[in-house]
């Protein structure tokens, strides 16, 4: 198996093929392109890992605790704004991260209707995503958006309101059935009291990040999961992070995410293990990846992909054009930048996800869950549309797609989307595509959809 | 970890067995009688899926199992726990106001519905009240829940408090209805998939209320090599996941067609005069339009969400019923005289809390069914929890569990047995 030593440096046993690299730029990152698989064959595995989750390769993504220029901040352009991060990064494994979490702490435009707010919140979950799980829980206790979302705010001294409590516990570390109880939330709902918003004093009412009201906290006696004291809201964290349930839990939602089977108890006691010992992300997940458990055939086979990975992925790896709309809302005097805005959102709305609306603080569906007929009919639909740009561009790489014969063809498109495995019957399925259209732009269109709807590429 | 959306990993073990076309439901084949099914299936464990996959590519809608005056059953999931005491307001009981505090219902918007009850915001199902169409069901709950909504959810959607992973109650009738094979049409989910309709092997059609499903006539004709590969694809062979994959395809495909031939010339599924409002008037309008088109649909599924008022419950939550309200008003005027075979029934996973927290309400245990339709014995059922004697966590105690409340209802609208939906369930007789 695999040690974790003293400097975090990993040792693998897990081999260096192409088809391991595949699966973890997949999983781990959005995918690589052949030259990135290519790459990572060379480096190895332990260095690749290393360099997904190295924090130094992410570029700024702006001010955490921004809130000027945000007023009209709209939530297209959140999503714009998200989606150029993503496919523009050059650090892929910290950007799926941070989306790992935004699916945690699920967190919707839906109700917190300023999503500026939603904007910070993913810069913090983004600039802490390898970092401490008691400093991330501390740091969303804090959260404007989540605050809303939550409704934290209303939460005062004798009228506390459970819902931040319950989802903390229930969701967020511990679990159903994690070992706590309903007078753990009440107590909890009490430690938590106080946790205002800062508003802006020249609006009526537009938050701008949360403050501590002294004032408005229970000061009183609780007991949470048999702490007993004084409690705040950093104690309750304290008591939660110090379980092993809690460790364990966070140890299977990562391998739900990223590994998408059952993990067995050996793989989550490990894991746990790795994670309890300093509370580190990224201890956690260098384990995970470098472990043999994670390379298993099961595993390789195991984890239907989120419609938006698969669209970041497709968008990086066929060079799509992302619109940058800027860090703040601009002025588009040609329109041209919001129509293509416009394009993206309604992509990711047809495939049934969209960032920033996950359907309830439970998060998006996972792995199966994506396989109902509503979103195969999206994602037929995208298809078509995002088959369409590909076959029209005017790029090295389309015109190249439209030079070649249907065996080629399929091959080639396979090949792009970053795999380098695929069944007989993708490839015969894509030839046929391929070889039933008339004109080579209509081909790589028809190829192209083919390929984005088939088994492989909607399996992570 | 409790997945809101998650499926059955029993579901796969079944599928991934048979490889190609054949993991799909093969709605052409669930017509052909039961001998040529047994055979073409066992067969095909050893040839791959290639006779099946051709099967299934035609496009004749298979003759229906489902008679045109069996009663549809329209499950509507108030999401997030609604308040019971402010939905169905005890207006003669005094300690309403003192519990309920500053919490409690603007007497403007409560219908009355006798000396004891009022409704909250909702005109029109008052109406349904007063010709006996409208069934209030008292008390219904989880016994000893643990107050989370993901846990509540897959309880009701089990109808079970045990084995939550796998089927559903309208996945389970809708085998005792049709079989295994059933025409994935026979229960269908509008607007998001629900474990509720999960079969054991069975699986239902989801449904997406503001997209058009791709294989109309339009979209083969300017699709051909996109077809043909599909064709080709849907043919197999793929296992596990994969198959899952290329059997959403392969449903969506007959699904599509089927629901593309019965749309009226040069007009979408939902046909003209699709209103453009709220998610739950959205559901209902694709609800009604799959009723009128025929397609033997004995279930449906949807959602209304929202109710999860632990803040700003006074503005929202009378929001919240009048949507519903004026959803179910539209809904029985898009059926017409179908609506005279449609029931609906309302639930949500748990009520709320007695006491207000100054600005909503959290989560609690009883909360109240409602069940519509001409075949609904109109009036009270079961016992009004006690607003004396609350349980520990301030909370309405459950009177009427809800594996009663969703026995009595789905199986009599059903007509399968009550064991199909729960055995341990007493059903309460709601319908006539």
């Amino acid at each position: 198996m695999f040690a974790i030593t003293v400097d975090g440096m990993v040792n693998t046993n897990v081999e260096s093929s192409p088809a391991n690299i595949s699966h973890l730029l997949r999983r781990a990152g959005w995918g690589g392109t052949p030259a990135d698989i290519e790459r990572g064959v060379e480096e190895g595995i332990e260095a690749t890992v290393a360099g997904l989750l190295d924090p130094s390769t992410a570029p700024p993504a702006g001010d955490a605790h921004r809130t000027d220029g945000l007023e009209a901040y709209s939530r297209a352009d959140f999503v714009v704004w998200w989606y150029h991060l993503a496919v523009t990064s050059p650090a892929p494994g910290l950007e799926r991260l941070a989306w790992f979490w935004h699916g945690h702490f699920a967190t919707s435009f839906a109700k917190v209707r300023f999503p500026s707010l939603l904007r910070n919140q993913l810069v913090s979950l983004r600039r802490h995503a390898t970092g401490r799980f008691d400093d991330l829980l501390e740091l969303m206790s804090h959260d404007a958006a989540m605050n809303l979302w939550l409704d934290l705010h209303t939460s005062i001294v004798g009228q506390p309101n459970e819902n931040f409590a319950r989802e903390l516990m229930e969701l967020f570390s511990l679990g159903v059935d994690g070992g706590y109880t309903q007078s753990d939330v009440g107590e909890a709902g009490r430690a938590f009291t106080g946790y205002g918003l800062a508003l802006d004093p020249s609006a009526r009412f537009r938050p701008v990040g949360t403050e501590l009201r002294p004032a408005l906290h229970d000061y009183g006696t609780k007991t949470v999961l048999g702490v007993t004291g004084e409690l705040t809201g950093r104690d309750v964290i304290a008591a939660i992070v110090d379980r092993p349930e809690c460790h364990r839990f966070v140890a299977r939602r990562f391998w739900s995410r990223y590994a998408g089977t059952v993990a067995p108890d050996t793989v989550v006691d490990q894991l746990a293990a790795s994670f309890a010992e300093r509370l580190s992300v990224a201890d956690l997940l260098t384990s995970m990846l470098s472990s043999e458990a994670f390379y298993t055939s099961d595993v390789k086979a195991g984890l239907v992909a989120q419609p938006v990975e698969t669209l970041v992925r497709t968008l990086r790896n066929f060079e799509l054009p992302v619109p940058d709309l800027g860090d703040i809302s601009f002025e588009d005097t040609s329109g041209q930048m919001r129509a293509r805005a416009a394009g993206l959102l309604e992509i990711s709305r047809l495939l049934g996800q969209v960032p920033g609306a996950p359907p309830n603080v439970g998060g998006w569906p996972h792995n199966e869950g994506w396989l109902a007929t509503d979103t195969a009919a999206g994602r037929l639909i995208a298809g078509t549309a995002l088959g369409a740009i590909v076959a029209e561009a005017e790029t090295d790489l389309s015109e190249e797609l439209r030079s070649l014969a249907p065996d080629e063809l399929a091959e080639r498109m396979i090949r792009q989307f970053g795999l380098v495995e695929w069944s007989e019957a993708t490839f015969k399925a894509a030839e046929t595509a391929a070889g039933s259209e008339r004109s080579s732009a209509a081909a790589v269109k028809a190829t192209f959809a083919l390929v984005f709807t088939s088994p492989e590429v909607t399996l992570s | 970890m409790t997945d809101y959306h998650r499926f059955s990993r029993r579901r796969f073990i079944g599928a991934a067995a048979i490889t190609g076309g054949a993991v799909a439901v093969p709605l052409a084949l669930s017509r052909a009688g039961g001998s040529s099914q047994q055979a073409l299936l066992s067969a095909d464990a050893g040839t791959g899926g290639s006779t099946i996959g051709d099967t299934t590519t035609s496009t004749a809608a298979p003759a229906s199992d489902v008679t045109a005056t069996d009663t549809v059953l329209v499950a509507i999931h108030l999401d997030g726990g609604n308040d019971g005491l402010n939905t169905i307001v005890p207006t003669a009981d005094a300690l309403y106001r003192s519990l309920r505090g500053e919490g409690v219902v603007d007497s403007d918007n409560i219908e009355k519905l006798d000396d004891t009850w009022g409704l909250a915001s909702m005109p029109y199902l008052a109406s349904r009240w007063d010709v006996d169409e409208l069934a209030v069901v008292h008390g219904v709950g989880i016994r000893d829940g643990t107050l989370s909504h993901f846990e509540a959810v897959d309880m009701w959607n089990a109808a079970d408090t045990g084995n939550t992973m796998y089927d559903g109650w309208g996945g389970r009738a809708v085998e005792a209805i049709a079989g295994e094979q059933a025409d994935p049409l026979t229960g269908v989910c509008v607007g998001g998939f629900s474990q509720a309709l999960m079969g054991r092997s069975w699986s239902p059609f989801t449904l997406p209320i503001d997209t058009e499903l791709p294989w109309t006539s339009e979209f083969v004709e300017a699709n051909p090599g996109l077809v043909a590969g599909l064709q080709s694809m849907l043919d197999g062979p793929y296992e596990g996941l994969a198959g899952e994959v290329v059997s959403s395809h392969l449903q969506l495909k007959d699904v599509g067609e089927r629901i593309d031939a019965a749309r009226p010339d040069g007009e979408g599924r939902g046909g003209s005069g699709r209103a453009n409002t709220g998610e739950i008037s959205r559901s209902l309008e694709v609800v009604a339009d799959v009723v009128n088109a025929d397609l033997g649909t004995r279930i449906f599924n949807v959602s209304h969400g929202g109710f999860d008022t632990h803040a700003n419950q006074l503005a929202s939550h009378p929001d919240l019923l009048t949507l519903l309200d004026d959803a179910l008003s539209a809904f029985h005027d898009r059926l017409g005289e179908n609506r005279e075979k449609v029931v609906v029934m309302v639930w949500t996973e748990f009520g709320r809390r007695v006491a207000f927290n100054g600005s909503g309400t959290d989560h609690g245990a009883a909360s109240v069914g409602l069940v519509l339709g001409s075949a609904v014995a109109g009036g009270h059922h079961g016992e009004a929890p006690d607003l004396a004697a609350l349980d520990q966590a301030g909370n309405l105690p459950v009177t009427t569990d809800f594996r009663d409340y969703l026995t009595g209802v789905c199986s009599s609208a059903l007509g399968v047995g009550p064991d199909v939906i729960s055995p341990s369930a007493t059903p309460l007789e709601v319908l006539t």
